[in-house]
Parts: structure tokens; sequence; C-alpha cells
């Protein structure tokens, strides 16, 4: 038998740059000591040296394959300590792992990307892949929503995003702020009265499980059928090759068959979303 | 396959020569009565129990230890995996069923190059079961109380003989070895070995009479399991997330990679976790996807004998009833399946 490779030891990787996101959220630019190829939705387990290791779908191009994007939501032991971290220290890889987002079954439709909070982080990695190629693609609805102002993500590249041909850029926060002129409004507020072409249309979402439930449930008021949407489930991830069954959802690991899953597979489960 | 006879001194003295090289684990019988499963000097053979049923321990920590040590890092690449060799006497068909299962869950498109190593590296030497315990239930998942396949080698106690049956290369090449050690069998008594494991079935499955809980259970787990009422009132209500069921269990295999700090370097270890913690399903942010009992309770249910049909072809449960003798609730788990069988058929009315 071939000798096995050891699929829990992380490759060392250099922080480069630490970017601040929002007060709670910052980019992490990596460098691991190999490149680590990946497809947009596929995760890496991230290792803060002696503390451990938490589940994160990068936020970069897949297309740039030397170094890798990161975007943490400070929120629990090991986000806490990654927070307090600087350039020049060093951390842990594994991955990539997951199937990614079906990026081809896109091809000649409408996409429709709705994110929450850091939600769009991974959602970046889906936006950079299909903007890229954006001919291939009937239009790209990218729909946002945060808490506060303060709270979007990646505020800068909006305008970008937006000003490209066959992007469609929305913006939503969650109560109105000072200052503040555009949308207010949960993500769902995106979702009325979607001028699309249902039948060709795919949606893919991120964020909160909360936030999947009520957008899956907004999707199909609008009459999506389940098997056109395509949700990012969250569970804490440990071993990442379906072995320690922390992720699983009905028959499904996340972490080998998500943990984007097509609603029309896992919608039988009990208590989906908690 | 081919099937030898041996005397038990004659087998012992085959064990101290295929010993040389590696180390015994095997069923001993203390002075209750109750039957172990432990490392054995090369010096105390005698103490070695082939007859009797399965041990109160699993085979699984042997293959699969409570804790093991995964990675250590920095370092400049990971070390090399290796195990030292062992031969394994006195496993029962339940739990080489269940060694079977982890295969499927450890060596599938990824494989654990710790579990690998050490099933590689071990001589598996089985028993026939000749006096199954009040909780064994492996008829009723249809299984059966001696080995088929999978095994070097399986040993059936008989009238003071035991009878020797090749289960593989490795076992036949033992076999080979040392071929002084056993004979042909004398006429009629291959008979006589299935006449006694045909007893052994009947006994499995009169003790098993009351439950009514033969499988298949896959139907009935996917459409009663969420019944409330199931749960509320019924054997899931004295459940206390002890996690000794799961602990037990020869194919329970979840675990949790953990970090520490030790000296200059880091360590990660991997340890057996329970999905009946509320930590095991903890996410950050304090959230839950299981934040009920009830809830984690069932996915034990829906793992063995729903998602694993699935996935591996096979329910994740061999009927070895260890989970029965260590729940501190009193929940037998063929109650449980004969409940959900019940309200199957009853809905089906």
């Amino acid at each position: 038998m071939a000798k096995a490779q050891n699929p829990y030891y992380p490759i060392e990787t250099e922080i480069l740059e630490v970017i601040e996101e929002t007060p709670t959220i910052k980019t992490f630019l990596l460098q691991p000591q190999e490149p680590i190829p990946f497809k947009a939705g596929q995760f890496m387990e991230l290792t803060v040296p002696g503390l451990g290791e938490a589940p994160f779908t990068p936020s970069s191009s897949p297309l740039q394959t030397e170094k890798m994007e990161i975007t943490v939501l400070r929120t629990g032991t090991v986000t806490d300590a990654l927070h307090e971290m600087k350039a020049g220290q060093k951390l842990g890889l594994r991955g990539p792992f997951g199937k990614g987002y079906p990026v081809e079954k896109l091809y000649g439709k409408e996409v429709l990307v709705v994110g929450g909070g850091v939600g769009l982080a991974p959602l970046r990695s889906l936006i950079y892949t299909l903007l890229d190629d954006i001919g291939k693609f009937k239009r790209v609805s990218i729909k946002y929503g945060a808490r506060t102002p303060q709270e979007l993500c990646f505020r800068s590249e909006f305008e970008e995003w937006g000003s490209k041909k066959g992007v469609d850029m929305k913006v939503t926060i969650d109560l109105p702020a000072p200052g503040w002129t555009g949308t207010v409004g949960l993500v769902t507020v995106l979702l009325e009265k979607l001028n699309i072409d249902l039948k060709n249309s795919y949606a893919v979402s991120c964020g909160p499980e909360v936030m999947l439930k009520f957008v899956t449930l907004k999707l199909l008021e609008e009459g999506f059928e389940p098997e056109q949407i395509y949700l990012s489930m969250n569970r804490n991830m440990s071993c990442g090759v379906g072995k320690c069954g922390h992720c699983i959802v009905g028959r499904y690991f996340l972490c080998k068959d998500g943990p984007d899953m097509c609603y029309a597979d896992i919608m039988d489960v009990p208590n989906l979303f908690g | 396959m081919k099937v030898w006879v041996t005397d038990r001194e004659k087998f012992e003295f085959f064990l101290e020569k295929i010993l040389a090289d590696s180390v015994l684990y095997a069923n001993v019988e203390d002075q209750e009565g109750q039957v172990h499963f432990e490392r054995l000097p090369k010096e105390e053979l005698t103490r070695v129990c082939i007859e009797k049923a399965r041990a109160l321990e699993t085979t699984k920590a042997l293959f699969f230890p409570p804790r093991t040590k995964v990675a250590q890092y920095p370092s400049a690449s990971p070390a090399e995996i290796t195990a030292t060799k062992s031969t394994v006497v006195g496993i029962r068909a339940c739990g080489l069923k269940a060694l079977q299962i982890l295969d499927r869950v450890f060596t599938d498109d990824v494989m654990d190059p710790f579990y690998q190593a050490k099933r590689e590296n071990s001589t598996i030497i089985t028993c026939d079961c000749t006096e199954p315990w009040e909780t064994c239930f492996c008829t009723e998942v249809g299984y059966k109380p001696y080995p088929e396949s999978g095994f070097d080698l399986n040993l059936a106690p008989l009238d003071g003989q035991i009878l020797v049956e090749v289960g593989s290369e490795k076992g036949e090449a033992l076999v080979a070895e040392h071929s002084e050690l056993f004979a042909e069998p004398e006429k009629g008594l291959l008979e006589k070995m299935k006449a006694k494991r045909k007893a052994v079935v009947q006994r499995v499955k009169e003790i098993n009479a009351r439950f009514h809980a033969a499988a298949p259970y896959q139907e009935a787990v996917k459409k009663q399991l969420i019944n409330p009422l199931w749960a509320k009132q019924g054997v899931a209500y004295s459940c206390v997330e002890c996690g000794a069921c799961t602990h037990v269990c020869p194919t329970c295999r979840c675990f949790l990679l953990v970090d520490e700090q030790v000296g200059d370097h880091s360590e990660r270890t991997m340890v057996w976790d329970v999905c009946f913690y509320p930590g095991y399903w903890r996410m950050a942010g304090n959230l839950s996807p299981k934040p009920r009992l009830l809830d984690r309770f069932q996915n034990r249910f829906s793992c063995k004998f729903d998602y694993f049909v699935d996935n591996y072809q096979a329910i994740a449960c061999t009927g070895c009833g260890r989970c029965i003798q260590a729940c501190m609730g009193k929940i037998d788990i063929r109650q449980c399946l004969s409940e959900l069988l019940a309200a199957d058929k009853t809905s089906k009315k």
C-alpha cells in the first residue's frame, strides 16, 4: 500500500498582512509554505498553533494560488486569538476540503448571490470567480445585508463589482443609521419581486443559519425550486475528511459533500437550521 | 475455507511461536467470570480465554485509541506513521464486523494512516461465541455469533479440541509454517461444529424473543424517529448524556482534534468525542444545531441505522449489547428499536 499522507498535519503558513474590514472582522493575507490551490467555496482548517483549529472558506480569488485571504469574524476562542495576531506570525493550514460551489452548473444562468454579515467572505471568492468569466453567466445579482453600515464587509469593492456589465449589486442594513441613504431592512427585502427569469436561475447564499432559513423561505415564496437553492451550511468541522462526525447534516458530511449544499438534498432533515 | 484441528496445548505453542515479533492482546476471564480484553505478556498464554462470549471492552480502542497524537508542529515534515505488530485473540463476530465497519470510515477515499497502520500490522484470530450474554442480539441485526469472513484464523472450541478455520492468506501461511501443530479434522467434527453454532444462534434468538426488534430498521428510523411521543414518553427519556454507550460501542467513532502547546512546539491529539454532549455540536458564537438532548439522542439512532446505511451500506450496530450493559439510564437499544418498528407498523395499518 502506498504510504498515506497525514491528513491532520497543518502546513506552516505566514501572515503577510492583516486588513481591518470592520470593527469585528479582519482579513488575513496568508502565504503557506507550499501553494494550496482551491475552488471557490472549498474550505480550510486554520490552526492557531497550540490553541486549536477552526474552519474558514477563503475569501480570495481561487485564481490567486500563491497566497490566500481568509476573512474572520471575532466570535470565539480561536478567532479571538487570531484577531490578536500580526503580520510575520505563523499559522497552520489544512485543506482544501469539500466540493465548493457548483460553478459549472451556473453557466448560462442568472446567479443570485445572497450574503449576510461575514457570510460575504466565502461568497467573495465565488464573486471573483463569476466576475472573472462574466460572459459565461446571464447575470450576476449580489444581494448583501449587514447590521450596520460599519459592519459591511469589503465595502470598498462594491462599486467596482456593481459597475461591471452583467452585474447587479444591492446592499441593505438592518436598521436606519445616520448618514445611510440606502436600503434598510433584512437581506430578504432585496429578494422582493425579483425581476429574473425564474426557470434559468440559481441562488447561492451564505450567512448565519437563521438568515439562511429566511432567505430560503423567501426564495421559495418567490418561486424558486429547492433544486435551485445552494446554502453554505455551518457546523463545527473538525477532521475535514468525513470521519469525525461533527459536521453531519442528514446523511451528508458537510466537510466532504458540502459545505455548500443543494437545499433539495437536505430539506427533509429535521430541525435543519437548529 | 480450510478447517484444521488442534488442541489447547498445541494452540498455546503456536501462539508462542507467532508472538516472536508481535505483542499479544487477548480475552482473559477474571475471578467473577467476566471476560476482559487486555494486553497479555507472552508468559501468560494459559490465561488466554477462547470460550464464553465477547469481552466487556471493545477492540475498537486497540485500533482507534481514546487518545492518539496525530501531529507535532511545526517540524520539517510530518513524522512517519508506524505501528507495533500485534496478534489479537478472542474477537467475536460482532467485534470483527465492527472493525469492518470502522475500516469503511477510516480507509475510504481519504485514509486515516494511524488506523490503517495498526490494522495492517495486526493478525486477527477470532473465536466462535459459545455462551452469549443476556444483552447479546447479533441475530436480530442480521449477523451471526460466529465470523464468516474478514479474520486471519477463527477458533471454534469443541469437545476439548479446537477447530481452526483459515480466513486469509496470512492465516494460511501461519498454519503452513507450523503445520506439525494442526491436523485434518476427523469425520463428523465439522458437522458437530455446525450443530453447536446453530444452537448458539438459537440461544441468541431465544434471549431476544421478547423484543421483536429484528432488522431492517432504516425505514422505521427515518419515519418514526421524529415522532415526539416516542421521545417524550418512551425510552429516550432516561438518557443522562453520560456518553457511556458511545465509549463502549465498537462502531462509534466520533472524535475531536485538540491542540496543545507542549514546551517549544504544538501537538495535535485525536480524542474520542460523544454526539450526546452539547459541546460536540457547539459552533462559534455558542450556536448549536442540536440544542436539545432529544435532538442528539435521535442523531445517534439516525447515524447508526439510517445515514450509515446510505453512506457505507451497513448499519453501525453489530448487536454486541455493550451499550445496554453500560447505560446508567437503563436504556435498552433493543427496546428502542422495537418501539420504532412497532410505531412504523401501526402507521401503515
